[in-house]
């Protein structure tokens, strides 16, 4: 319990730190990186963006989407990595009301920038709940 | 608050809205039936038409021809519901003709698939956790007084000994970037993507494991032993 106080009062912090993580590790791989790669790493940050959720944690999506493309030297643009990030958050239908919360704001930010967000995740949980019921 | 965020979520609640109403109102006929008759086989108090045979429950035709090997997951969850009538009836399942085809260990391996989808789903495990765990129904049948935990920590560890090499270079790098001693008293180890299984996932699948192996008959186990064997003497 006092573990799930203060990783609340923290998440901020040890989300930003295994961002950065991730970007070093990008930044220092010693083959060639490729989108690929880019976006399995994305993928791996999927629990990450769980937890951040569950915690009420607002990430700056853009933010992180610059950090990672910069990384890559930018051989995944900024938009792309955006919509990575945002196939990797959950259905809405599993978060609880303030999860539910945060994630809209985090798909607004990019709505808000690139547009086209919310549409696309709708037609992805739309398709997630036809095959569930399938 | 900004107004084109106010809007932006209330068109995102109203989506969400809708979504709930799907996600309730689905239900799988199929599905209650087999808690039924798990129900009935853990309480021993059968109430099942003694009439009732499971050959006229589900059509085993197709899979028979194919054999374990090429039966879909529904099919074996349906062979699992028909071996659980016969259970439940109290026959000699080995013996049964109408599913002659089946042993003993098919009907194991399907009700194993069964169990292993519903355990996924009443705990609330990571997502990453999740889909590594969905690879691996025999954590189930755990027993972590045999020492078969660090097969099951590098089974679920973030995919840890079967993730792409230059994923696992790009991973370690990550990690040894990361400080040891992090805000809030937290190891690297407790980062979610960066860490492999933590203790607290441990402890959970523990749990949530010893639980549902205390609701699942012995005879099943032993049906699985005789699966593993089996498999071993046929590798």
């Amino acid at each position: 319990m006092e573990s799930e106080k203060s990783m609340k009062e923290h998440i901020d912090e040890l989300f930003s730190i295994e961002i950065d993580g991730w970007c070093y590790g990008i930044q220092n791989f010693p083959g060639e990186i490729y989108p690929g790669l880019v976006h399995a790493v994305i993928r791996e940050l999927a629990p990450s963006f769980r937890v951040a959720l569950d915690h009420s944690h607002i990430f700056d999506v853009i933010d992180v989407s610059k950090r990672i493309s910069r990384a890559a030297k930018y051989l995944v643009h900024e938009k792309e990595i955006c919509f990575s990030i945002l196939a990797q958050l959950p259905n809405p239908s599993i978060l609880d009301e303030e999860g539910q919360y945060a994630l809209a704001q985090l798909i607004d930010q990019v709505e808000q920038k690139h547009g086209g967000a919310l549409v696309r995740l709708q037609k992805k949980w739309a398709w997630e709940r036809k095959k569930e019921a399938a | 608050m900004n107004p084109d965020l106010v809007s932006g979520n209330r068109l995102f609640r109203n989506f969400m809205a809708e979504e709930l109403e799907h996600s309730t109102s689905k239900g799988s006929p199929e599905s209650s039936v087999h808690e039924s008759v798990m129900e009935a086989t853990q309480q021993e108090s059968v109430s099942l038409d003694q009439s009732m045979h499971p050959s006229q429950e589900v059509d085993l035709s197709n899979y028979t021809m194919r054999g374990i090997n090429g039966a879909t997951v529904e099919e074996r969850k349906q062979v699992g519901v028909a071996r659980m009538l016969a259970f439940a009836q109290g026959k000699e399942i080995a013996n049964a003709p109408e599913v002659g085809a089946l042993t003993q260990q098919e009907f194991a391996l399907s009700e194993i698939v069964s169990a292993h989808e519903e355990f996924l789903q009443n705990y609330n495990f990571s997502p990453a956790l999740q889909s590594t765990l969905a690879d691996n129904p025999d954590f189930l049948f755990m027993d972590p007084a045999a020492g078969q935990l660090s097969a099951i920590e590098h089974r679920t560890g973030n995919s840890i000994g079967r993730e792409h090499p230059d994923l696992k270079e790009i991973r370690d790098k990550a990690q040894s970037y990361i400080p040891s001693e992090l805000p809030g008293g937290f190891s690297k180890d407790r980062l979610p993507s960066l860490g492999l299984v933590n203790g607290e996932d441990m402890r959970v699948i523990k749990e949530a494991a010893k639980q549902h192996n205390n609701n699942i008959p012995y005879e099943l186990r032993d049906g699985w032993e005789g699966l593993k064997e089996a498999t071993k003497a046929a590798a």
